[in-house]
């Protein structure tokens, strides 16, 4: 079985938001449905202090609260693959609202109006595709539910062509915020490969599932200073 | 009985005596409404919505099992280091804070008075 997970290293994240900028640019999301967010806040007292940058997308979960709310109310739009990526299918979406509470995370946007352009004067090389040639994912409707797919579009495309074992590796089939960082702070693999980088950061690193109180087993793991808690 | 399941019985206490504190619903009450509700036998309509005046959500947590809107809002501003991707999305006029996600735990996680939206790490073998 292959399922993707991503670490972030919040030691390592220097909060330079690059993540977000490519989340937005890749999958138009910005204003009030930023699929991507910079969470800090500073830490210590005064004069040892620091700040502490956490990013923050949809964690995929394995028991997803929003799936469990979704099917509750007969919508079945939230589906989790085989691959343990969680998406949201727009047409099937009632709009209700109900997964954004049902999230400890904070994570799924209802936006009253889906946008138009991220940059007010031109349209990025991504917003020039034609909408026939855009992935179901990226064609969002105003009202209807929309959150991070671990950038989906490029795994499909990797799985498509036979090349699974490149997701992570290979720019064109990782998820665009784990492309970006500079100072690889992110990964993001097969967790089910004792050998992949995710399998050894979250061992090595101790790296762990945020809100693990609410027992929704997140696939994104967080390497927090002093290790897992 | 297993310590997972004692520990559910006593948090729902909790609720349930918090609640009735505050002078809503009376604790025993809380679990019969939402019983009645799921059983359908308290009518909350089909409008599967966000909407205060008769969305099902508020219907049934406002209207039917009378909590109080700063049970669920209580808090204005998120502590500091409070993880979660809409700290800083603005809420509606009308509601007293931003979403105290622990008040969803507490009724919706096994064994408690709600459906079960969260298994709850203390419920894993």
């Amino acid at each position: 079985m292959t399922k993707f997970v991503r670490v972030i290293d919040t030691v390592k994240c220097m909060g330079c938001r690059a993540c977000v900028a490519a989340c937005q640019v890749e999958n138009f999301s910005d204003g009030d449905s930023q699929w991507n967010v910079m969470v800090e806040h500073e830490v210590g007292s005064y004069p040892n202090t620091s700040k502490a940058f956490v990013t923050m997308g949809c964690m995929h979960c394995e028991d997803a609260p929003c799936k469990t709310v979704c099917d509750e109310v007969g919508a079945n739009a939230i589906s989790k693959n085989e691959y343990g990526v969680v998406l949201i299918d727009y047409d099937k979406c009632i709009g209700c609202g109900y997964c954004a509470p049902a999230c400890p995370y904070g994570v799924p946007k209802s936006p009253e109006k889906t946008n138009d352009s991220l940059y007010p004067t031109e349209k990025t090389s991504y917003e020039k595709i034609p909408v026939d040639d855009m992935s179901p994912l990226h064609v969002k409707q105003e009202n209807k539910a929309q959150k991070c797919t671990f950038c989906w579009h490029r795994l499909e495309k990797a799985i498509d062509a036979g090349k699974i074992d490149r997701i992570g590796k290979d720019p064109e089939f990782t998820p665009a915020c784990d492309v970006v960082c500079s100072v690889n702070a992110r990964a993001f693999g097969d967790i089910d490969d004792p050998n992949s980088e995710v399998s050894k950061l979250i061992g090595e690193k101790k790296a762990a599932q945020l809100k693990k109180e609410y027992g929704t087993g997140p696939q994104v793991f967080y390497v927090l200073e002093g290790g897992d808690y | 009985m297993k310590l997972s399941n004692v520990f559910n019985v006593f948090l729902s206490i909790a609720v349930l005596m918090t609640v009735s504190l505050n002078g809503f619903a009376e604790g025993a009450d809380l679990a019969r409404i939402a019983e009645d509700i799921r059983s359908g036998e308290i009518d909350v309509g089909k409008n599967y919505s966000m909407d205060t005046k008769d969305g099902r959500f508020h219907r049934i947590h406002a209207d039917k099992l009378l909590l109080d809107c700063e049970f669920c809002h209580g808090q204005k501003f998120y502590k500091q280091d409070y993880l979660s991707a809409d700290k800083d999305k603005p809420y509606p006029k009308k509601a007293g804070g931003h979403l105290k996600k622990g008040s969803c735990l507490s009724c919706h996680q096994e064994g408690s008075i709600g459906f079960t939206l969260y298994k709850g790490a203390t419920t894993n073998e």
